[in-house]
């Protein structure tokens, strides 16, 4: 009979602190040994400002597209700019925005799924229920800075703590015990989704960069000596022993990273010159070295500014759809040369929705319920899932009298479904997404 | 062209720092240093030595007095806001007027336009020169001028915003009074004049506003648009120009009852400016603004974990600044400044990180460095902190970020990731070793200590650490420089490795 540690041993890595919380979930261990083919990467992608998902995705039917029109007139995409999609199990036509060819194509291809009307949803809510005081809603639900944080840490409360990114790398780092580089790796800056108690994160430049100029306090000279000791002197300040900590890891971070990319081929796939390609280039990079790093669970995340468009929307959104576009399409293509691309899940997440009114300025104000897309081999693509609102302002749907949809797929089952996919035991989804029980369960869209 | 801010000179705001129960004392040299680094873009000898001489008041009555470094008209050939961000640094290195760019840089992170939306200098050059001219006048004054701004206009959408349209269907867009009042005024929760928040019987926080307040307030920011033509009426909507205030053209401005905060209930019918100015006053006489004011303004300039009883004393001089005044903004400074929590020693949960603008330039006016500001905006911006190019209008970093690791608030943090402290260390190599386009600093002083590298830790300990440096920091400095021969290189060396340091980066 085996002992515990003999059985760890034959997983060919040593003990990490991370091994002892899972010492008692046998059902992991059982499937045997890992190997490089069980690597499984999250890519959340952030459009910050709040999304009009109403224009991405377009009911394209006789009845639906004229009550889409009727209810925006001054925004409305016309009919025959809308690149039409057909989900493969039937029902009503859609169409998307003009500016995404790239995942129309995914979408045909089956390697790209759409989800409808996703928010942050305490408990399911009928329109009557929303609008009765005292109704469970999330605080401060029309506010980006709360909406951000409530997206990306799934903590409808005042105070979030950690990001459910970070928490499901935290949950799977037994699968990892020869990380050599944090799981977590943010390329647009520091942001909650990739923090939490027990997993550091590394940040990663857009434009590549990370050689180390002037001291390299690794390199074992009197003067990196000198550096290396004054980070744990004169530390009577928090501050500085904050600040110190993390000077620490970001040179040793890059310094690993340098060393595994210093090897590796050149992607020969082409991404688009615009702030999220870099970003997603650079996601592509990491994964690239991912056995030199010593990882078989990675979650990444990058993001797009500029989606808050209270005027000006149809010009706004060609741009910004055709930038969200390129990228993804080309981060597909990238994991596909890789031969990752059934083992990678890029998935959106916004502050909210917009009204479904337009404004005097040709635009959209704050809202709630969104439409979201998941792309990767893994995705059951060509498909629709969740429940597409009704067009009708201060309709059943509305939780409002400008078109804020009351959600129907609550961003828990959301999450879940990507963290469950990602390997987090359905034990542990609710430590993740704490008002998961109150909704149908997880959404049947990853293999 | 000059922009006509006049309002904010006509009100009865204190000279000065009005009287004091008991006097301050002449500051050490370490005091000295201390208070310049919350008051301006860092200490240099000279000043301190002058500080040290006249005492703060009147070195603050001096500053309240110096004329304004502005911003010079950029010429149709600037594309994007580079000219400005050269003379920013310029300013802040060699301007007179420290305290008023401190707080004008302060301010533009509180109300925020940002370049990524408006990109052009000619627009950006007054709306610099409209937060440096109100810095020391009231708050309601400076919150009209923002309001008013065709840059803030074009930026939060007020611009052109129309009254309800039922045949196109459309509603005002509330971009404006949304971050108004969530950004710039009150915040979104009931607060204490200590700055912590207000809790109900149930133990619940108390909401400032609802939706309904959002629309009323949108439907008074309506009608507004840029101003016209020399001695036309205006008409909505008119040609855009950044040099004038906006003006409203009353065809496009909402006939209705606009619900305010605090139950205020504006009748409908009047004029777009009686509307507003009723608005502003609401706004401006919100309890709330005073705490929530104060934890900023204390942020930006002295500490990130302010006490409330320090948070409180701020509150209480935006108040009443002692001639029944609400919301005198020198007051404000002064209390912030001189609070002896601003004054004396820091506990362990003190201080604050130099945000990259702040390290860039109290590094070089600490080393008398000479430059016309054009290398600068990139390491800044490296450092993740593009210069007038905040991400969005909640700024480079919230009021409430919290250091990793720890509980205490440090919103500069929020930017320090990996690659921005490698590119931090990048331009101190090239301020020591290398070269900076446009800049130029003189070794000498240090070189000439060089041959004793005891000598030359104790100047850099004064010069950039306040003489804080422990015994055993000074050892491990003292012990690492002996490893390099060179005189010139050794002393650069040193400037490295204490302008690194994160006891450097972090102001006490």
């Amino acid at each position: 009979m085996r002992s515990r540690r003999d059985f760890l041993k034959a997983l060919g890595g040593g003990l990490t602190f991370g091994l002892a919380s899972s010492l008692g979930r046998f059902e992991a261990l059982a499937q045997g040994a890992p190997g490089p083919s069980d690597y499984k990467a999250l890519v959340a992608v952030f459009l910050f400002g709040g999304n009009d998902g109403n224009n991405l995705l377009v009911p394209n039917d006789d009845a639906g597209y004229a009550s889409y029109a009727r209810a925006r007139p001054a925004i409305a995409l016309p009919r025959g700019a809308l690149l039409p999609i057909q989900p493969a199990s039937g029902g009503r036509a859609f169409g998307l925005h003009p500016s995404m060819p790239g995942l129309q194509s995914l979408f045909a291809a089956r390697h790209a799924a759409l989800v409808a009307n996703v928010g942050t949803l305490v408990r399911p809510l009928t329109r009557a229920q929303s609008q009765a005081d005292g109704a469970p809603l999330p605080f401060n639900l029309l506010s980006h800075e709360d909406q951000q944080l409530q997206w990306q840490t799934a903590q409808l409360l005042r105070s979030p703590e950690s990001g459910w990114g970070a928490l499901a790398a935290e949950r799977l780092q037994a699968l990892s015990p020869q990380a050599r580089f944090p799981p977590v790796v943010t390329v647009a800056g520091a942001n909650i989704f990739c923090e939490s108690p027990e997993v550091r994160s590394a940040a990663v430049s857009a434009d590549g960069s990370s050689a180390i100029a002037g001291i390299d306090p690794n390199d074992g000279s009197p003067l990196a000596l000198a550096m290396q000791q004054l980070l744990s002197l004169d530390n009577d300040l928090e501050l500085v022993r904050a600040a110190s900590a993390t000077t620490r890891t970001a040179y040793t971070d890059a310094k690993v990273l340098a060393a595994a990319q210093a090897s590796a081929t050149p992607l020969a796939t082409p991404f688009p010159d615009s702030d999220l390609g870099r970003q997603l280039q650079q996601v592509a990079r990491v994964i690239q070295v991912r056995e030199a790093l010593g990882l078989r669970r990675q979650v990444f995340f990058v993001a797009l500014d500029g989606f808050d468009t209270h005027s000006d929307q149809l010009a706004q959104q060609r741009i910004l759809f055709a930038t969200l576009d390129g990228a993804l399409d080309a981060f597909y293509r990238a994991t596909t040369e890789l031969g990752v691309e059934g083992q990678v899940t890029s998935f959106t997440l916004s502050d909210f929705g917009r009204t479904f009114a337009a404004n005097a300025n040709g635009g959209t104000d704050h809202a709630w319920g969104n439409h979201h897309l998941m792309v990767g081999g893994a995705v059951r693509g060509g498909e629709l899932y969740g429940t597409f609102p009704t067009l009708e302002v201060g309709g059943p749907d509305d939780g409002s009298d400008e078109g804020r949809w009351i959600p129907t797929t609550a961003l828990d089952q959301y999450g879940a479904t990507l963290a469950s996919w990602f390997g987090v035991k359905s034990a542990d989804l609710p430590g993740l997404f704490p008002n998961l029980s109150q909704f149908g369960g997880t959404l049947p869209i990853l293999g | 062209m000059k922009i006509h801010y006049a309002c904010a000179l006509l009100l009865p705001v204190a000279l000065g720092c009005g009287k004091r129960q008991t006097a301050l004392a002449l500051p050490t040299a370490a005091a000295a240093a201390r208070f310049l680094e919350t008051a301006s873009f860092g200490p240099t000898p000279a000043e301190v030595a002058r500080l040290q001489s006249i005492g703060y008041e009147a070195w603050l009555d001096g500053q309240f007095s110096a004329a304004p470094s502005g911003y010079d008209d950029p010429a149709p050939v600037d594309m994007d806001l580079s000219v400005l961000q050269q003379r920013f640094f310029v300013n802040a290195l060699k301007g007179n007027d420290q305290l008023r760019q401190r707080l004008a840089l302060a301010l533009g992170q509180i109300f925020v336009v940002s370049g990524n939306k408006l990109d052009d200098p000619q627009a950006f050059a007054p709306w610099l020169r409209l937060l440096s001219a109100d810095a020391f006048g009231t708050y309601a004054a400076l919150l009209k001028d923002v309001t008013l701004s065709p840059a803030m206009g074009f930026y939060l959408d007020l611009v052109n915003n129309d009254k309800p349209d039922p045949v196109a269907q459309t509603t005002p867009n509330e971009n404006y009074a949304r971050e108004v009042l969530q950004l710039f005024s009150i915040g979104l929760v009931r607060l204490n004049q200590d700055g912590t928040t207000m809790h109900d019987a149930a133990g619940a926080e108390i909401p400032t506003y609802g939706q309904t307040v959002i629309e009323g307030f949108a439907h008074v920011f309506t009608g507004w648009t840029y101003a016209p033509a020399a001695g036309a009426p205006p008409s909505f909507p008119d040609d855009t120009r950044y040099d004038l205030p906006m003006q409203p053209d009353e065809a496009h401005h909402d006939a209705g009852e606009k619900l305010l905060l605090r139950g205020v209930r504006l009748p409908g019918g009047r004029t777009a400016a009686a509307d507003l100015d009723a608005a502003i006053n609401n706004i401006a006489g919100d309890p709330n603004v005073g705490p929530f004011l104060a934890l900023r303004l204390i942020q930006r300039l002295v500490k990130s974990n302010p006490t409330p009883p320090y948070v409180e004393r701020v509150a209480a001089a935006f108040a009443n600044n002692g001639a029944g005044v609400r919301g005198d903004l020198k007051q404000v400074v002064c209390s912030v400044l001189l609070d002896p929590e601003a004054l004396g020693e820091s506990g362990a949960a003190g201080g604050k990180l130099k945000e990259p603008v702040l390290l860039i330039s109290s590094l070089l006016r600490a080393l008398g460095a000479e430059s016309n500001g054009n290398g600068l905006p990139d390491y800044a911006a490296a450092m993740r902190q593009k210069l007038f190019y905040p991400t969005s209008v909640f700024n480079y970093y919230p009021p409430t970020y919290r250091v990793p690791g720890s509980t205490l608030l440090g919103p500069e943090f929020k930017l320090r990731t990996g690659p921005a402290l490698i590119a931090k260390a990048s331009f101190v190599n090239d301020l020591a070793f290398g070269a900076i386009d446009g800049t130029r600093i003189d070794f000498a002083p240090l070189t000439n200590l060089a041959g004793d590298p005891a000598a030359l830790a104790a100047y850099l300990d004064l010069l950039l650490l306040r003489g804080r440096m422990s015994a055993g920091a000074r050892t491990v400095l003292i012990t690492g420089l002996a490893s390099v021969a060179d005189p010139d290189a050794r002393a650069r060396t040193a400037v490295y490795l204490v302008a690194t340091s994160t006891q450097y980066e972090v102001q006490r």
